[in-house]
């Protein structure tokens, strides 16, 4: 689900990273360092590919702050379609859990 | 396939709880003690005392502000009560839902089966979003919640686990 960016003017993005061509151990790097911030353990993650996100009319862009890093933007303002949105692109997404 | 008979009816939600009358509160009291008698239960009690842990939980996670590390809102006492009545609304016959908090603080509950997926969030002002995806079919829209479950809900329920 999204979220609003209330350092720009609430729009709704979810976070993402780009991870094509990395190993997996620099993926789980990654969650490391950027999304668990070394207080919180990462249990998993959701591979999506880019195509999906495009084809839920979504847009996805890079902004590499921190590197890789990227926001899906243009969801709807209500939340029952963003739940709807959210579906579909979970659909997409395979569940890879942490040793 | 699995044939679950959904049952509609829920121990523990009157349909009003409004009534000021001897009745009304003799009314009261016997739901309350059905209500009692059924959390207890192992069969009907057991997926009610699964959601209720979970949701007490998931709670528990997400009551601080920035919960996810990426600017979540937190997860209110009154978004809890709101929860946990829903809870209370639901057939007793389904299985436990997966219990989650939004990035706005909202509680989630979804269901699924080999393929469809039910999920429903239970916002402030009592404010129920839901979207649902049944093979290429999709739904979603928004309902008030008030003292019952609303008919769409539990149509779409049916239809998950029928």
């Amino acid at each position: 689900m999204p979220r609003p960016n209330t350092k720009a003017a609430g729009r709704l993005e979810t976070s993402v990273f780009l991870i094509s061509n990395l190993s997996e151990s620099q993926i789980w790097r990654i969650g490391e360092i950027y999304v668990a911030k070394k207080t919180r353990t990462i249990h998993g993650r959701a591979d999506l590919p880019a195509s999906a996100v495009e084809k839920a009319m979504l847009t996805l862009v890079l902004n590499n702050i921190p590197p890789r890093h990227a926001n899906i933007l243009g969801w709807p303002p209500e939340k029952d379609s963003q739940k709807e949105l959210a579906l579909e692109l979970a659909e997409k997404s395979e569940l890879r859990l942490h040793a | 396939m699995n044939a679950i008979a959904l049952r509609i009816d829920s121990f523990f939600s009157p349909h009003t709880d409004r009534g000021i009358s001897d009745d009304a509160e003799s009314l009261r009291t016997l739901v309350k003690e059905v209500h009692k008698d059924v959390s207890l239960s192992e069969t009907l009690g057991k997926a009610y005392r699964e959601a209720i842990d979970a949701l007490g939980n998931s709670y528990k996670e997400c009551t601080a502000k920035d919960w996810d590390g990426n600017g979540a809102a937190a997860a209110t006492l009154g978004d809890l009560i709101t929860a946990e009545r829903f809870l209370r609304t639901l057939p007793t016959s389904l299985p436990s839902p997966e219990i989650s908090v939004d990035p706005d603080g909202e509680f989630a509950f979804e269901w699924y089966n080999d393929r469809d997926v039910l999920s429903v969030s239970i916002g402030r002002a009592n404010k129920i979003s839901y979207a649902a995806r049944f093979g290429r079919s999709r739904i979603h829209g928004t309902e008030f919640f008030g003292d019952e479950l609303p008919r769409v809900i539990i149509e779409n329920l049916e239809r998950l686990f029928a």
